[in-house]
């Protein structure tokens, strides 16, 4: 039957975590530079539970849990944070929100 | 240096770059079709590399679609979340990409993780997602149809892709080395490459047997081990998480409630800095 | 299986007292939520009496067996620096737009304070990936509410989205490198990756998996000490945030950011000489150096007092980051530990940072004064003792000799020329002389101008005594650095047998049935 190498899957979670860092840099949407951060976390998470699998130990999927308690967490404030700033500035801009000169 | 794997990595780059929303996009469709290249010419390589390794050799090699299909998957969904203008649709592309990693783990056998994915990240954080994406989307555009300007030009897209290129690359290239292995294979595992099919991996004998319900005859299930070891080795992890999720819910709260002063419980709720 | 939480006392006093703290801070009577900051103060200090060993003996307890240092010196500093805080924030929850009444007295505030103060207390006794993730995230988030719920100016809420979504950012950096050293050794644990490390070098054959592993978590993690790559956030959030929150904020992710970043390097052994190690001693002294230059440089160009200490935090661990370059140096010599010498200038910067923000509240009379280099100028006509002390406090951040200042630059410097990097001890150098100039721009202001307009003080009493106590320690400590320098040697050296903290089962194999 067919094989598969644990390489492969991790070359699936770089490109994803690559992707995400593509767009966190080029999106001023902050709902969507979120949403990238996620799918940075989506390749971390693959990345670990192909390690698990490889090293057969329970480790990489605890790992999974924890990152997506605290993905979760984070998206709570995220989600809080943009509703506050949407209710003050109409927009999602992140460059709109630059009052502070550099 | 691999020069194959390189070339389908700077493809890629290019048909993402390509991609990426902005005024006029009339190259877009040679984006995707450039992005597609890089992709199949990524999976070529990896069933070469599999085609090459021993293992498969001794196994009888064959294609596995379930992986490269949900790899596909996964990635395009990636590119879609990406680049499309709508955050609606974004969020929706982000769900195949949740539906794909749990196809991901069940052939990495992780089944518990699986479903976890699923009911947590597409039934619960994406849900709530799409609720703000609703909330938000409704005042900023006013009613138009096409979606805000800041939604249809991406910023500074050369410079973000060349930074992607360079770690995808790098990261690639040190995954595939021209010279074999990259880490040194666990002792008590019979190679490097990993068993595609459930039926297939041997149970191993030495089954913990601290636990009543696991015995040689009932292998614990991977939920059990999965618990055994949270609630052992990571019991004080376990606390903390618990911890975090408390902040979390009440920062959120704390966060977006409005600032109106107790006094003026007919206030509008607008701060006295508007 | 038997779980020792004795030596986690300290934190488990402040996270109780953060849960109390939190919900008493959203009950409804405005009585009851003026109790959160006396609770905050007394738990600090209970927990900094907890962490000197006064109920037990925590010191004695068995030390994490990866780390280099007593971890128990940070937990003492984070206490400490957590008492101080929490005095110098002390009508914080009550201040919000002019005109607001004391209906809107945010009693969380504190108990966000608490749970970040644990993390910063608890990271020094990580022994684990997840562990480590987990309590940077307990650092992080709680920063992260206190930024954007500080102050209702828009300012503020800006500076907190900013934080927070370069921090989530960060945190997938740093991840995606716990992911890789994970998949090297096959454990979380920090004793067996330490193991994989050593058993690889010695045979040549570290894989460059494991380094794009450990480079990404420190790239990641530079974001929490605001080291280049990562830093530029720090002068728009330094100055969006409520002066409190600023002050906290250089010090809890700087502290925690660093023992994290000294355990990830001290997963090699502090091997320079290893092919790995090298390839880590270049990433750090690259960073060192473009950290301490590009902030002081950039501050030079200042003119918001805030932005220049943001600048100035950049720039501060720059210095410190050359203490890692210098590693772990050799026993005989004690002095060339840069390891000790960046704890060192860690608990030092704490308290010359935290003197110096403490003043700058004190002066802020009103809601946006003392923020501009105008709003200072002639405060010394009236008020002499504030302008001493914020003074002491700037030549302290100088590196003037007699202050704790210049002894943590003394050490690092040391150090380095210790290990062999002349040309970075040198450079530190020059620094100090161009960091001087904008310092000594806030000194001018406030003795040989004119006040432009009267001011405004925030008489609170432990404001004063925080400031006070944090100026005192400056000078003290500079004359006579034996407590903290004796706790941070200790730190230093090796910490004994190995032990393991949790006693837990070795893992099992992940067994799956059909």
């Amino acid at each position: 039957m067919s094989q598969i190498e644990l390489y492969h899957y991790l070359a699936v979670g770089a490109i994803l975590f690559g992707i995400g860092l593509v767009g966190f840099m080029t999106r001023r949407n902050l709902i969507m530079m979120f949403l990238c951060t996620e799918i940075m976390f989506q390749g971390v998470a693959l990345n670990l539970i192909a390690f698990s699998r490889f090293h057969m130990n329970p480790a990489g999927q605890s790992f999974v849990i924890f990152l997506l308690s605290i993905a979760a967490s984070e998206a709570a404030l995220a989600l809080g944070l943009v509703v506050l700033l949407f209710r003050r500035r109409e927009t999602l801009n992140a460059d709109e929100w630059s009052e502070m000169q550099g | 240096m691999d020069y194959a794997l390189l070339a389908a990595t700077a493809l890629g780059a290019i048909g993402l770059f390509l991609m990426l929303p902005r005024d006029r996009m009339p190259l877009v469709r040679l984006g995707m079709l450039l992005g597609g290249m890089a992709v199949i010419g990524f999976f070529l390589y990896l069933l070469r590399s599999v085609g090459e390794s021993h293992l498969a050799a001794a196994t009888g090699g064959g294609v596995p679609i379930p992986f490269y299909l949900f790899g596909f998957i996964m990635i395009a969904g990636a590119v879609g979340v990406v680049c499309q203008p709508k955050p609606v649709y974004a969020a929706l592309y982000f769900v195949l990409i949740t539906l794909a990693g749990a196809g991901m783990f069940v052939l990495l056998l992780a089944q518990f993780m699986a479903i976890v994915l699923i009911i947590i990240y597409a039934g619960a954080i994406l849900v709530t997602y799409v609720f703000v994406i609703m909330l938000a989307s409704q005042g900023s555009t006013g009613g138009q149809v096409t979606a805000p300007d800041y939604d249809r030009k991406a910023s500074e897209p050369f410079f973000s892709v060349l930074i992607a290129f360079l770690l995808i690359g790098t990261t690639l290239q040190v995954l595939f080395p021209s010279d074999g292995k990259v880490i040194a294979t666990p002792s008590g595992h019979p190679d490097q490459l990993m068993a595609m099919n459930i039926g297939e991996v041997a149970v191993p004998t030495t089954a913990p047997a601290a636990d009543q319900y696991v015995s040689a005859a009932h292998p614990p299930t991977d939920i059990q081990v999965l618990g055994i070891n949270l609630y052992s080795q990571y019991a004080l992890s376990l606390e903390l998480a618990g911890i975090l999720l408390t902040i979390a819910l009440v920062g959120a709260v704390v966060i977006s409630r409005k600032g109106e002063p107790k006094t003026h419980i007919l206030g509008s709720g607008t701060l006295p800095t508007e | 299986m038997e779980l020792h939480v004795k030596f986690l006392v300290p934190e488990i006093i402040l996270l109780v007292a953060a849960c109390v703290v939190t919900l008493l801070g959203l009950a409804r009577a405005d009585s009851t939520r003026k109790m959160t900051q006396l609770i905050a103060a007394l738990a600090t200090a209970l927990a900094f009496a907890a962490s000197l060993g006064l109920f037990g003996n925590p010191i004695a307890v068995p030390q994490s067996t990866h780390v280099f240092f007593n971890s128990q010196y940070i937990t003492i500093l984070a206490c400490a620096i957590g008492f101080l805080s929490v005095l110098s924030s002390w009508d914080m929850p009550a201040r919000g737009e002019p005109g607001q009444t004391d209906s809107n007295y945010r009693g969380e505030f504190f108990g966000m304070m608490l749970f970040s103060l644990a993390g910063v207390a608890m990271i020094g006794k990580v022994n684990d990936l997840i562990w480590l993730f987990l309590v940077l995230e307990l650092v992080s988030i709680p920063t992260y509410i206190m930024v954007a719920t500080g102050r209702s100016q828009i300012i503020a809420q800006e500076a907190g989205v900013k934080y927070f979504f370069l921090g989530a950012l960060a945190a997938a950096i740093f991840l995606f490198g716990f992911s890789y050293l994970y998949g090297f050794a096959g454990s979380t644990r920090f004793v067996d990756i330490a193991a994989a490390f050593t058993a690889a070098s010695t045979s040549h054959t570290v894989p460059a998996l494991a380094l794009i592993g450990l480079l990404m978590a420190i790239i990641g993690i530079s974001y929490k000490i605001a080291a280049v790559p990562l830093h530029f956030y720090a002068p728009d959030v330094y100055q969006g945030a409520a002066t409190p929150v600023t002050a906290f904020l250089a010090f809890a992710p700087k502290a925690a950011g660093f023992v994290a970043i000294i355990s990830i390097v001290s997963l090699t052994g502090f091997n320079y000489a290893s092919s790995t190690g090298s390839v880590l001693q270049t990433l750090l002294t690259v960073m060192a150096i473009l950290t301490m230059t590009l902030g002081n440089v950039l501050a030079l160009l200042q003119r918001n007092i805030k932005r220049i200490l943001a600048y100035s935090s950049i720039a501060h661990s720059g210095y410190m980051l050359v203490g890692l370059v210098a590693g772990k140096g050799t026993p005989d010599s004690p002095m060339s530990d840069g390891i000790t010498a960046t704890l060192f200038y860690l608990g030092g910067y704490a308290v010359m940072n935290l003197g110096a923000f403490a003043m700058l509240i004190y002066l802020q009379g009103k809601a946006d004064a003392g923020e501009d280099l105008d709003d200072l100028a002639g405060v010394s006509k009236d008020h002499p003792a504030a302008a001493l002390l914020f003074t002491l406090c700037l030549f302290s951040l100088i590196g003037m000799p007699a202050t704790i200042g210049f002894l943590g630059k003394l050490y690092i410097v040391q150090s380095a020329l210790a290990s062999g990097h002349g040309t970075l001890a040198v450079i530190v150098v020059i620094n100090a002389a161009i960091a001087a100039a904008y310092y000594l721009k806030i000194v001018a202001a406030m003795y040989l101008r004119d006040p432009l307009y009267p001011f405004v003080v925030r008489p609170q009493f432990p404001l004063k005594v925080a400031a006070l106590v944090c100026t005192f320690a400056v000078i003290v400590l500079g004359i006579m650095p034996a407590p903290l320098l004796n706790v941070t040697n200790k730190a230093g050296l090796p910490s004994g047998p190995p032990a393991v903290h949790i006693d837990m089962p070795t893992p099992q194999p992940l067994v799956l049935g059909n």
